[in-house]
């Protein structure tokens, strides 16, 4: 038995449905440390006879929240719902993932692109094979972009500062134009 | 090989049976072993609570038995990492594994769970459901995430933002029915509607039995592998888009 079991109130299983739901609805919401917006409503989610979207208490258990019904203190501190700060770190986190591909995978899908694009450009590719084109063509991008990615984002990030300048220029010489300072038909008068 | 593999996507395996009269220590007794060996280095962390007890291993394995539920999934868990002199920095600190690897994990965990709890038992079986939930780059979707959208927006210019859950129903049978419920949430720029952040999609695949089927451990974990094959067939379908979109 493992030290930490907790028995919070030990009761029949047979309670009826609704307080079974009214107790698995007290559990929501309570997500663990730096819960990044909760999912709700994730898993194994009710329906047809019982109620579209009648949830059957999974949503506490959500895949990317913290951990389940914990009446810590600290648990409830939620992370600001920055949406650039979570993006960055689901993408970082997807392009671990994408970099789980074995050279056969990647071998297979280049291989697969070349078959259905060839069939592509000589108008034999089905409609099915053609969608199939576009998510082989995605898997090599995410590949891809896992591998560059990262030294990418570095140059993009060192190349901000010039484009911000660039908008700036662009933005002066709009509010220039608009003003009606540095047309020919002006230069033409102080003359 | 499936397209979840390409992005940061964890799977859930739930069963629901006939709801039975189970003490919450009966279920303690009954998986003593399952909990054992979910962190054999550290201690798991179960609760129990009225009728449900819940449970999560460092290693990310969490799940529920309820009195009609049982449920086995995978969490990773974002930590707010300090620094001094810096703003907090926000990672997920397990390493991230493809959710093919991922899934198989789940399903030995659920197998290990569903012996430890039904035994020589056989018990009626109401549904079988298997999960993926992701989180995906709003601007570089599947393209059958882009098909969904592009048809949802349909009937508009576009859509700013969208919290939906699309409950269809896949294929009827004799005796069972097969369904999916499609969560979507998603908020773009307001106003021009640029694509940002992320876009949180889950898929929840699921085989209803009508009426419930008795089975016996064995037997139901050869049904939930029929039933994963059959989620990562219309997983991938759906990753392609395949499906008779509008346009």
């Amino acid at each position: 038995m493992p030290a930490s079991v907790t028995v919070l109130e030990a009761g029949f299983a047979s309670v009826p449905e609704a307080a079974a739901t009214a107790a698995l609805t007290e559990t929501q919401g309570v997500g663990g440390p730096a819960v990044v917006e909760a999912s709700e409503g994730s898993g194994f989610v009710d329906a047809g006879r019982e109620g579209a979207g009648r949830s059957t208490g999974y949503e506490d258990v959500a895949a990317f929240t913290g951990p389940a019904a914990k009446p810590r203190a600290s648990a409830r501190r939620k992370t600001p719902a920055d949406p650039t700060l979570t993006a960055k770190v689901a993408r970082d986190a997807g392009r671990e993932a994408a970099l789980k591909a074995t050279e056969e995978e990647i071998s297979a899908l280049t291989d697969k692109h070349r078959v259905l694009a060839r069939k592509k450009v000589t108008g034999t590719i089905s409609p099915s094979e053609s969608l199939e084109l576009q998510l082989v063509r995605w898997e090599l991008d995410r590949i891809e972009d896992a591998r560059t990615g990262p030294a990418r984002d570095v140059l993009w990030a060192a190349l901000e500062p010039r484009r911000e300048l660039a908008r700036d220029i662009t933005q002066l010489v709009e509010q220039l134009r608009s003003a009606g300072i540095g047309r020919g038909r002006d230069r033409g008068r102080r003359r | 090989m499936n397209w979840l593999d390409r992005v940061l996507a964890v799977p859930v395996i739930g069963i629901r049976f006939r709801p039975w009269f189970k003490t919450t220590s009966d279920y303690v007794r009954a998986l003593d072993a399952f909990f054992e060996a979910l962190d054999p280095d550290s201690e798991a962390d179960v609760r129990a609570q009225v009728a449900e007890l819940e449970f999560e291993s460092k290693k990310g394995l969490r799940g529920k038995v309820t009195s009609q539920d049982l449920i086995v999934g995978f969490a990773y868990k974002p930590e707010m990492k300090e620094r001094p002199g810096n703003v907090p920095h926000l990672h997920y600190p397990m390493p991230i594994e493809r959710f093919s690897t991922v899934l198989e994990t789940v399903e030995r965990s659920f197998g290990e769970a569903v012996r430890a709890l039904l035994g020589t038992q056989r018990r009626p079986v109401a549904r079988i459901g298997i999960v993926a939930e992701t989180r995906l780059d709003r601007h570089a979707l599947p393209p059958g995430a882009e098909r969904l959208l592009a048809h949802l927006a349909g009937p508009w210019e576009g859509l700013e933002e969208c919290k939906a859950q699309l409950s269809a129903v896949l294929q009827r049978s004799e005796g069972s029915v097969q369904r999916c419920h499609h969560r979507i949430d998603f908020s773009d720029a307001p106003a021009s509607g640029e694509p940002t952040g992320i876009l949180a999609l889950a898929l929840d695949w699921q085989q209803v039995y009508q009426p419930m089927r008795p089975m016996t451990a064995e037997e139901l974990l050869r049904n939930m592998a029929a039933c994963r094959e059959a989620a990562l067939v219309y997983f991938e379908k759906f990753g392609r888009g395949e499906l008779a979109y509008a346009g």
